[in-house]
C-alpha cells in the first residue's frame, strides 16, 4: 500500500495540457474468501471538461469498480490498488490523506447511482439529504440550504418543489427519485460527474428524459461527465466518447461515431450488432454466445478468445495490449484491422 | 397516522381478551375450593359458603365469570377482591410501582450497555474486541438470572462490602432506594442486554451495507456523519421495537430477581399468590402483565411509525 | 440488481463477486446441510459445545459412572455434617441436610435433560406442523392460527408457566407438568419461525413449478416446503433447549418445577439459599453446572445458525 499521503487539494481554474480526469493503468483487487477476484486490470482513460465518456461494459466488467475507485467509496479491504493513479487536475486521488479526499468527494467529484429508492436514505426527506451538502459543506443555516435545495429541485424539474421538499423519498415515482439524486450530486457544481447505470432502473420514456436532463446540466456547467452502462442504445446521442470494457480491461475506445461506423474490436462489432434494428426487421437478432468470463479464472490470452468469432491460436496465448488505431483510437484485439475490415463475424 | 393508530388499537383487542381468558380458565382450574381453605379447618356453615360462592360468582359458567371479571376491570377498574376481602388494585398499587421501578432500571442498564457494546463490537468488526464481545453475550444469554442473582449477591453485595467498608449494591430489599435496583436490575436485564447487542452490531452492519450509505460517503460527508447521522437514525428503529417489547418480559421476569433479592414487587406477589392458591391475586397481576406488554408494543409500534416514515405513511 | 462487483462503503469480505460461479457446490438442499456439517466441523464453538453435550447425556444416562455415592439413599446424608466444605470422599461438600453434593449435583442432570429435550422436541413438532400447515394453506387457517399465537406472546413466559405449573401441582403429574407448562407457552415461537420459512419457500419458483405441475397439497408441503424450512427451526430449536433447561431450574427453584425427593439443580438452588452467604458450595455448584449445560446448548445453537445461515451472523 501506499503509504506516502498529501493534503494538498487539486488546484481549480486552468488545466494546461492535463485532462480533467485522468485514470491510469488502474488495478483493483477484492480478496475474497475464494481467492483474489482481479476487476480492474490495467484501465486508462481520461476525461474533459464538458466531454462525455461513455464506459460501456456487461455486468462484471469493471466499469463500476473502476469509477468506486475514482469516488474512493471502495471498501478496502476487501479492496485493493496494487497499482495505478487517478489523476484529478494532475493530483493523484490516490495519493491523498483521507481528509483531502472527503473534500473532493461530493463536491468536486459527484455521483449517481443506478437505483435511487435504496441510494436515497429513507428516513430523511429529500430537501434534508439535498440541503445536507450545504450545509456541512457550505456551513449554511437551515433555513438558507432548505432554499437552495428547492431551487436545485426546480432545476432538475420536479414539479411543485417547494411543497414536495418535506416529503420522503418513497413518495416520488422513480424518474422523480433520480431527479433528486442528479439534483443532490450536482448540488456544489463537480467538476466531474459520475453516473452509475443513472437510467437502467427506469421505465423507457423516462430513460430519455433523464438522459435529456443530465446533458443538458452538463451543458449549463461544463462538467465532465462519465456515463457507466450496459445500453449501447443510451449512449450514442450523449456521449463523445466510449469505452468498451471487459473483463477489467478496455478492450476499445474511440471517438462515439467511429464506434457506430466501424467497431474495431470483436466485442464491441457483437455489442452493436445484437441491438434490435427497426431496417432489420425480421432477421434474426444477432447474440455473443458463451458467457462473461468467471473474474476467479479469468481466460488466458485475451478474455474475450472463448467467445470471439475471430479467435486465433495466438488469442489464446498473447494478452493483447491496446494497439493504437490513430491518435484518438485503440483496440485490444490482434485482429483489429480484420474486424475494422469486416470479415467474418 | 390516525387511521394507523386506530388499526393497531382495534388489533390489540382480540390479544388482550384471548390472553386474559387464557389465564383466567387456567387458575379457574385449580383445584381445591378456595372458600373451603378461608375457613381452614372448622365446619362451614353450608348457608355463608353459598353466600360467598355467589358474591364471588363461583357458581356460574367460565364464560360468564370470565365476563364478570373483565368488564369489571375496564368499567370500574374492579380487579376483584381477594378471599380476606381487601380489594385486589388495592394490594397491587404500591407493589406494581415497586416492580416498574425495577423493569425501567432493567430497561435503562439494557439500552445503555446493550447498545453501547453492540456499536462497539460493529465499528470493530471482525477485531479482537469484537470476538470479546460477541462472546460475553454467549455468557450472559447462557448464565440464568437465578446463577447471576447469587453470584453478584455474593460478590458485589458482600464481597465488595467487606473490601470497602461500605455497601454499594444492597442484596435485599428496597430501604435504600434507588441503589437498591441497581444489583437486580442487572440480574433482570442479563439476557437481554445480550441480545441487544446482538441486535445492534447485526442492525448498524446491515445498515452500513446499504446503497444510501455509500451515497453518503459519496456526498463527502465525514466517516462520523456517515455512521452517526445515516447509519444510526436507521439501525435505531429495530432497536426501539425490541426495547420496548422487552419491558413486557423484563416485568413478567422479575418474579425470580424479586424472589432471589426479596423486592416486594408483584412478582413476589404473584409468587405468594400462587402457594396461597389466592387466584384473584394471580389473575389480577397477570392481567396487568397483559396489559403492560400490549400497552408497550402498541407504543413501540406508534414509535416505529415515528421513526420510520415508510410506515407513517402507508 | 446489477451483478458487478459493487463493493459499497462497507461490504463483507466474505461475499463473493456474483459472477464466479461455485465450483462444484450446487443449490441442493442437500448440499446445504453437507456445506453445513463441512463448515461445523471446523468450528470450535461447535466442537466444544459437542464434547460438553456428549459428557451431559452419558451423566444424565448413567450417573453412577461418575458418583458412587446414590443421594436417593437417605442413609448417606448425615445431618451433623451439615454445610461441611469438600473433604475426601465429598468433593463439592455437603449441603444444609449433610448429602453430598457432587452426587447430587451430577444426578441432578438427567431432569434437567430429559424436560429440556422433551420440551424441544414436543414444541419443534407441534409448533413446526401448525406452521407449515398454516404457511402452507394460507388465507383464514394462517390468519386464525396467527392471531392465536399472538395471544401467548402477550403471556409472560414464565408467569404463565409458573401458573400451570401451579395449577395443576396436585395432580401428580411428577416432572412431565414442567414440559407441558413449558410447551403450551413456547410453541408459538417455533410456530412463526416455521410459518414465515414456508411463506418464504412457497413464492420459490421450484414450488411454483410443482404446484403448476399437479402436485398435491402434502407432497408439497412434505416433499418441497417442509426441507426447506426446516433449517430455521432447527437453530431456533437448539437455542430454546438451553432456554427450557434454565426455565426448568426456574420454575423448581419456585418450588413449582420438580419436586423434591426428585433432584433438580433449580430445587438444589432453593434449598441451598436460605444458609448460602455463609455456605456457598451447595448453591455454587448446581449453579455452575447449570449454566454450563445452558452455555452448551446456546453455543451449539449458534454455531448451527453460523452454519446453515451465515447472513444471520
Amino acid at each position: 500500500m501506499r503509504k506516502a499521503t498529501t493534503d494538498t487539494l487539486p488546484a481549480e481554474g486552468g488545466l494546461g495540457n492535463e485532462p480533467l480526469l485522468a485514470v491510469e493503468d488502474l488495478h483493483v483487487e477484492f480478496h475474497t474468501r475464494p481467492g483474489i477476484v482481479r476487476a480492474v486490470n490495467g484501465v486508462s482513460y481520461s476525461l474533459n471538461p464538458g466531454e462525455t465518456l461513455a464506459v460501456l461494459g456487461e455486468s462484471g466488467s469493471g466499469k463500476s469498480v473502476t469509477a468506486q475507485a475514482i469516488m474512493g467509496i471502495l471498501d478496502m479491504p476487501p479492496a485493493r490498488v496494487p497499482k495505478g493513479e487517478i489523476r484529478f487536475r494532475g493530483t493523484d486521488l490516490l495519493k491523498l490523506s483521507d481528509e483531502a479526499r472527503t473534500q473532493v468527494r461530493g463536491q468536486r467529484i459527484a455521483m449517481i447511482f443506478q437505483d435511487a429508492l435504496s441510494a436515497l436514505n429513507p428516513v430523511f426527506t429529500v430537501g434534508w439529504q439535498i440541503s445536507e451538502m450545504f450545509r456541512v459543506h457550505r456551513g449554511m443555516n437551515k433555513r438558507d440550504s432548505v432554499k437552495k435545495a428547492i431551487e436545485l429541485m426546480d432545476r432538475v424539474r420536479i414539479p411543485a418543489a417547494r411543497q414536495r421538499v418535506n416529503d420522503y423519498p418513497h413518495q416520488f415515482s422513480g424518474g422523480m427519485r433520480q431527479r433528486i439524486m442528479i439534483a443532490m450530486s450536482i448540488a456544489l457544481d463537480p467538476e466531474v460527474l459520475i453516473a452509475d447505470e443513472p437510467t437502467t432502473a427506469l421505465d423507457v420514456t423516462v430513460q430519455a428524459q433523464i438522459m435529456e436532463l443530465l446533458a443538458e446540466l452538463q451543458r449549463e456547467s461544463n462538467m465532465g461527465m462519465i456515463l457507466i452502462t450496459h445500453d449501447l442504445g443510451v449512449v450514442a446521442d450523449v456521449a463523445d466518447k466510449i469505452a468498451v470494457m471487459y473483463g477489467g480491461r478496455i478492450v476499445e475506445n474511440a471517438p462515439v461515431h467511429d464506434i457506430y461506423a466501424s467497431p474495431a474490436h470483436p466485442y464491441t462489432k457483437g455489442l452493436l450488432e445484437s441491438i434490435p434494428r427497426v431496417d432489420l426487421k425480421g432477421q434474426d437478432l444477432y447474440a455473443i454466445k458463451g458467457l462473461p468470463p468467471n473474474l476467479l479464472d479469468m481466460p488466458t490470452g485475451c478474455a474475450f478468445h472463448p467467445r470471439c468469432p475471430y479467435r486465433q491460436d495466438n488469442c489464446v496465448t498473447d494478452t493483447p495490449p491496446l494497439y493504437e488505431i490513430s491518435g484518438t483510437r485503440g483496440s485490444a484485439c490482434h485482429y483489429w484491422r480484420e474486424v475494422l475490415d469486416g470479415d467474418q463475424g | 397516522m390516525g387511521r394507523y393508530v386506530v388499526r393497531r388499537l382495534i388489533q390489540a383487542i382480540p390479544v388482550l381478551l384471548g390472553a386474559t381468558l387464557f389465564i383466567f380458565a387456567i387458575v379457574f382450574a385449580l383445584p381445591g375450593d378456595p372458600i373451603a381453605a378461608l375457613a381452614g379447618e372448622k365446619r362451614q356453615d353450608p348457608n355463608i359458603v353459598n353466600i360467598l360462592r355467589e358474591q364471588y360468582h363461583l357458581n356460574d359458567p367460565l364464560l360468564l365469570q370470565y365476563w364478570y371479571y373483565i368488564s369489571g376491570i375496564f368499567l370500574r377498574g374492579d380487579f376483584g377482591r381477594t378471599f380476606a376481602g381487601v380489594p385486589v388494585s388495592e394490594l397491587m398499587a404500591g407493589k406494581f410501582q415497586i416492580t416498574l421501578n425495577l423493569a425501567l432500571t432493567a430497561l435503562v442498564l439494557e439500552a445503555v450497555v446493550g447498545i453501547l457494546l453492540g456499536l462497539w463490537a460493529a465499528l470493530r468488526r471482525g477485531k479482537a474486541i469484537d470476538t470479546i464481545i460477541l462472546a460475553s453475550t454467549l455468557l450472559l444469554i447462557s448464565v440464568p438470572p437465578l446463577v447471576t442473582g447469587f453470584v453478584l449477591q455474593l460478590w458485589l453485595g458482600v464481597w465488595l462490602k467487606q473490601q470497602v467498608g461500605v455497601e454499594i449494591f444492597p442484596i435485599a430489599g428496597i430501604t435504600a432506594g434507588f441503589k437498591a435496583y441497581l444489583l437486580p436490575g442487572f440480574v433482570l436485564a442479563g439476557s437481554s442486554i445480550a441480545y441487544l447487542t446482538r441486535l445492534t452490531r447485526t442492525s448498524l452492519v446491515e445498515t452500513l451495507r446499504s446503497d444510501y450509505i455509500r451515497t453518503a460517503t459519496a456526498k463527502g460527508l465525514s466517516r462520523r456523519r456517515v455512521i452517526g447521522r445515516h447509519g444510526l437514525r436507521n439501525a435505531l428503529i429495530p432497536l426501539v421495537t425490541y426495547l420496548g417489547a422487552d419491558l413486557g418480559t423484563l416485568m413478567g421476569g422479575a418474579v425470580i430477581t424479586e424472589t432471589i433479592f426479596n423486592i416486594p414487587g408483584i412478582g413476589l406477589q404473584i409468587y405468594q399468590g400462587v402457594y396461597l392458591r389466592e387466584q384473584p391475586i394471580v389473575v389480577g397481576i397477570v392481567t396487568i402483565l397483559v396489559l403492560v406488554y400490549i400497552l408497550a408494543n402498541l407504543v413501540v409500534d406508534l414509535l416505529y411509525a415515528v421513526l420510520d416514515p415508510r410506515i407513517r405513511y402507508e | 440488481m446489477s451483478n458487478d462487483p459493487q463493493v459499497g462503503p462497507v461490504q463483507t469480505a466474505t461475499a463473493p463477486p456474483p459472477l464466479v460461479t461455485k465450483p462444484k457446490r450446487q443449490d441442493r438442499p442437500a448440499s446445504l446441510w453437507s456445506d453445513a456439517l463441512y463448515d461445523l466441523r471446523r468450528r470450535p464453538m461447535f466442537i466444544v459445545s459437542v464434547a460438553l453435550i456428549a459428557i451431559l447425556l452419558v451423566m444424565s444416562l448413567w450417573p453412577s459412572l461418575f458418583a458412587s455415592i446414590d443421594p436417593f439413599d437417605p442413609k448417606t446424608c448425615e445431618l451433623a455434617t451439615a454445610r461441611q466444605g469438600p473433604s475426601a470422599g465429598h468433593i463439592f461438600g455437603r449441603d444444609n441436610l449433610g448429602c453430598d453434593v457432587y452426587a447430587r449435583t451430577i444426578y441432578g442432570a438427567r431432569n434437567s435433560i430429559v424436560i429440556g429435550i422433551t420440551t424441544m422436541i414436543v414444541t419443534a413438532v407441534i409448533g413446526g406442523l401448525l406452521g407449515l400447515i398454516a404457511g402452507t394453506r394460507g388465507g383464514a387457517v394462517d390468519t386464525v392460527s396467527s392471531r392465536i399465537t399472538e395471544i401467548f406472546f402477550a403471556i409472560p413466559w414464565i408467569l404463565g408457566s409458573l401458573l400451570i405449573t401451579a395449577t395443576f401441582r396436585d395432580a401428580d403429574l411428577g416432572i412431565w407438568i414442567v414440559v407441558i407448562a413449558l410447551a403450551v407457552l413456547s410453541w408459538p415461537m417455533t410456530f412463526r419461525i416455521m410459518r414465515a420459512a414456508v411463506i418464504t419457500a412457497r413464492s420459490q419458483d421450484f414450488v411454483v413449478a410443482a404446484r403448476a405441475l399437479g402436485a398435491g397439497q402434502g407432497r408439497i408441503m412434505f416433499r418441497h416446503l417442509l426441507p426447506n424450512a426446516l433449517a430455521p427451526v432447527i437453530v431456533v430449536s437448539t437455542i430454546n433447549l438451553g432456554g427450557f433447561i434454565a426455565a426448568e431450574a426456574a420454575l423448581s427453584f419456585l418450588g413449582v418445577g420438580v419436586q423434591s425427593p426428585n433432584i433438580s439443580w433449580g430445587l438444589m438452588i432453593a434449598d441451598a439459599r436460605n444458609r448460602f452467604l455463609e455456605a456457598p458450595l451447595p448453591l455454587f455448584f448446581p449453579a455452575l453446572f447449570l449454566s454450563i449445560t445452558v452455555l452448551a446448548f446456546i453455543m451449539l445453537g449458534d454455531a448451527v445458525r453460523d452454519a446453515l445461515d451465515p447472513k444471520l451472523r
